[in-house]
């Protein structure tokens, strides 16, 4: 046995378990059993009152629901789970543009500008919360082959028949994702300068290291003013940001959400989530998509833990 | 202990509970207890860890020890543990109320271990305390081995400057 090992052992030679832990894991396990059917049972109920009282409100509205994907005050990244819906009701005439270009197979298009979307949709929508999505009008965007392209806004048409009406969701156009496949590491160049960048309201992004004048100049969403006192670089505080980097190289990105941890298999009941790396031409951002019902945050967070 | 697998005829997993509490209950309490700090959250943790193995022993494929497996459990209910707010606002009582059996000489060595960040700490405790080999550490903790590797060789460095001077020191020899 090694020293260490021994030391530690000595050392915490008092702490023992319990000679009733077996049993009473036993006992618990046998009432985790018998609460989930119960809870199972309870959701069949939840879910059957659900489906009624979506029918009878979606007879009652028909139609289109807008959905504006807004972001908690201060968030940069899309965290899906903290969307809060604002429901619109369209105009007769808006619904059946909308109703033509589900039937021509168009439930996802791109718009160049977000008046083209609002004028398809017949109603204002609140551009604060889009360009908080979106932090810059300015960031250059590319498509797959490294073209440049505007920045715009993509409008996804959700939902069906079936379910008396459809979900609408307008969000910002991400220029482009950086999506490595299974077992790639990140690329030197994205990692070389990379820093680990931390803002007040709690959410996290690796970024390139640019200056807090060009922040200042990126963000117009909270004011910038607010944007550039609220962040910090993470590295900073930490002596050892090349370690951080080298161990970014060795990570393959089909680790972060590894399948054994407790976190990702709650997730893989749940229809799984998507981590990714995006590059917009001046930041390289770590998004997180996540089902309904799961914290983005803290699996943002869990991933950064990982790699801290 | 043997892991069970789908070839050896195993009793059941009451039995198997039995016997892996008493063989790797008290290392993976004090492991947890590493981890965390705090010996109540530690015995909360352990309990955790055990019923999660309990529930999920028929889809365990016996691809690595038991050891191993309710190592790599025990990490992950400790790092969820870490992360509550509640937990957060506790840590300030860091070892306050560690069981030292022998303060005075076996604290030094605890106190080092406990002061190392979480990523240093858990590749020490996971490759020095549950003498795991770096293969099995890097599928606990997502890693490829040449990241465990320099984790371990930083957090001995870590571990070295701190002992600097006791006797304790030369023990933190690499032995990879």
């Amino acid at each position: 046995m090694n020293q260490l090992k021994k030391q530690l052992d000595h050392a915490l030679s008092s702490l023992h378990t319990d000679g009733e832990l077996a049993g009473r894991v036993q006992k618990l396990a046998g009432r985790q059993h018998r609460s989930r059917n119960s809870f199972r049972k309870l959701a069949i109920a939840a879910c059957l009152v659900l489906v009624c009282s979506a029918v009878i409100c979606a007879s009652a509205m028909g139609g289109f629901q807008v959905f504006q994907t807004a972001p908690e005050a201060g968030e940069v990244s899309r965290y899906q789970a903290t969307f809060q819906p604002e429901t619109v009701t369209l105009s007769p005439e808006a619904e059946e543009r909308l109703e033509a270009m589900v039937q021509a197979g168009q439930r996802k298009t791109y718009y160049d500008s977000l008046a083209e979307v609002e004028e398809l949709l017949g109603i204002s929508l609140p551009q604060s919360n889009l360009l908080a999505l979106r932090p810059d009008k300015h960031i250059t965007s590319y498509d797959d082959d490294g073209n440049r392209l505007p920045g715009g806004f993509w409008l996804y048409i959700g939902g069906g028949k079936e379910f008396e009406g459809y979900q609408i969701i307008v969000s910002a156009q991400w220029d482009y994702c950086y999506t490595p496949g299974e077992g790639e590491s990140l690329p030197d160049c994205l990692v070389d300068n990379m820093r680990l960048i931390s803002y007040a309201d709690g959410s996290s992004q690796f970024g390139y290291p640019v200056s807090v004048r060009t922040h200042t100049e990126l963000y117009t969403y909270p004011e910038p003013e607010e944007r550039t006192t609220s962040f910090s670089y993470l590295d900073e505080n930490l002596d050892e940001a090349d370690d951080i980097r080298a161990e970014m190289r060795d990570i393959r990105i089909s680790e972060y959400v590894a399948p054994s941890s407790g976190l990702s298999a709650t997730l893989a009941e749940n229809g799984g989530c998507n981590a990714f790396f995006a590059q917009d031409g001046l930041y390289t951002t770590l998004y997180v998509d996540a089902p309904d019902g799961i914290d983005s945050r803290m699996i943002m967070e869990s991933i950064l833990d990982s790699i801290r | 202990m043997e892991p069970h697998t789908g070839k050896i005829p195993y009793p059941g997993k009451d039995t198997w509970l039995q016997e892996a509490v008493a063989e790797h209950g008290d290392s993976l309490l004090r492991l947890c207890f590493l981890y965390l700090n705090d010996s109540h959250l530690a015995e909360d943790a352990v309990q955790d860890t055990f019923l999660k193995a309990y529930c999920s022993w028929d889809r365990f494929r016996g691809d690595c020890s038991a050891k191993t497996w309710l190592t790599r459990i025990a990490c992950n209910v400790c790092k969820s543990y870490l992360r509550s707010p509640w937990r957060r606002l506790t840590s300030s009582e860091l070892l306050e109320d560690a069981p030292y059996e022998d303060p005075g000489q076996d604290g030094t060595v605890l106190q080092a271990v406990t002061s190392l960040s979480q990523k240093y700490r858990e590749v020490i405790l996971l490759y020095y305390y549950q003498e795991l080999p770096c293969r099995e550490i890097a599928q606990i903790l997502h890693l490829t081995e040449s990241a465990v590797t320099a984790r371990l060789s930083r957090a001995r460095a870590k571990l070295r400057e701190q002992l600097k001077g006791w006797y304790f020191d030369e023990s933190i020899e690499e032995t990879t």
